[in-house]
């Protein structure tokens, strides 16, 4: 998936979001047949497979990671096709992209709680296994992880001076991350122009992202009420040829 | 080399807070947002064409 409007700061960011999670998560999960989402714009599926799980259940707000979760549960494979691509429309706006977010992060629970079962499961298919726990870990664990460590760190620097140390050791991560998204761009063939944005990608997008993740989670678990809340469409997709 | 660190330091300071902040305020004005939406409709231009008509007819009863 690529992100046609990259105008703003927020679709910018997700075009780079996209080759970083198509350039080398999916592409690691492909390996192992265990792709975390068929992703709703495009996505091919044999039809057996999809018979035999019995499509889509309608019943969560993330319908295209239920069902490839359900895919999983059920032992079929899933894998990453780069030759396939569609493009696609990112929020342009600070709220639009949290309520995105909310829908995703809340749907993705909702699809790994009506399969919880399967999480203590092993002996069934133990790849699959590894796979859902990884699941919920990207959903729960990585961003409270995330946020506890910014926490940790702002309030560390505000109560006590900040070592040096922890500032070399901070600016790495971000050099870190700018060398993982340049092979990301790279291998998945991307404008080079979306670099420029890869500091403040770790800086500030995912921070946004991971915080929005984590309290959309809470609400998620406090069972709070929620509607089909879909993004607008602004019909400004410009293709490259 | 030491002003440097200095001033590296509150850089990175204030753009984490500043970050984390901004992310808690923004997901607040998404849930205020949520429990009271907007009260007036959406302003209907007058050259705008209806795309989409809700049906009203009472036919297929």
């Amino acid at each position: 998936m690529r992100v046609a409007n990259r105008g703003s700061p927020w679709s910018a960011m997700q075009a780079l979001e996209y080759v970083a999670g198509y350039g080398l998560a999916k592409r690691a999960q492909s390996a192992a047949g265990v792709v975390s989402i068929v992703p709703g714009p495009l996505g091919a599926f044999r039809k057996s497979a999809l018979a035999a799980v019995q499509g889509y259940d309608g019943d969560s707000y993330a319908e295209d990671f239920d069902l490839t979760v359900k895919l999983l549960g059920a032992g079929w494979h899933v894998v990453y096709e780069p030759r396939a691509i569609v493009f696609t429309e990112a929020p342009e706006r600070t709220l639009e992209l949290l309520r995105q977010r909310y829908r995703w992060t809340r749907g993705s629970l909702q699809a790994l709680r009506k399969r919880r079962h399967r999480l203590f499961s092993p002996r069934r298919s133990p790849l699959r296994f590894v796979a859902l726990w990884y699941l919920g870990a990207e959903h729960l664990a990585l961003p409270a992880l995330h946020i506890g460590a910014q926490l940790l760190f702002v309030g560390g620097g505000l109560l006590f001076d900040l070592h040096p140390v922890l500032v070399c050791w901070w600016l790495q991560l971000i050099v870190l991350e700018c060398a993982v998204l340049t092979f990301c761009v790279a291998i998945e063939d991307e404008s080079p122009w979306l670099l420029a944005l890869s500091p403040l990608f770790r800086a500030v997008y995912m921070v946004v992202l991971d915080a929005a993740r984590l309290l959309a989670a809470a609400e998620e678990f406090a069972a709070v009420g929620m509607s089909w809340d879909k993004v607008a469409r602004l019909g400004r997709l410009k293709v490259q040829s | 080399m030491e002003t440097y660190f200095i001033f590296l330091t509150h850089l990175v300071l204030f753009l984490s807070l500043t970050t984390l902040v901004f992310a808690v305020t923004a997901y607040g004005t998404l849930v205020l947002r949520r429990r009271r939406p907007g009260a007036r409709p959406r302003a209907i231009a007058r050259d705008e064409v209806a795309l989409v008509c809700r049906y009203t007819g009472d036919d297929h009863g």
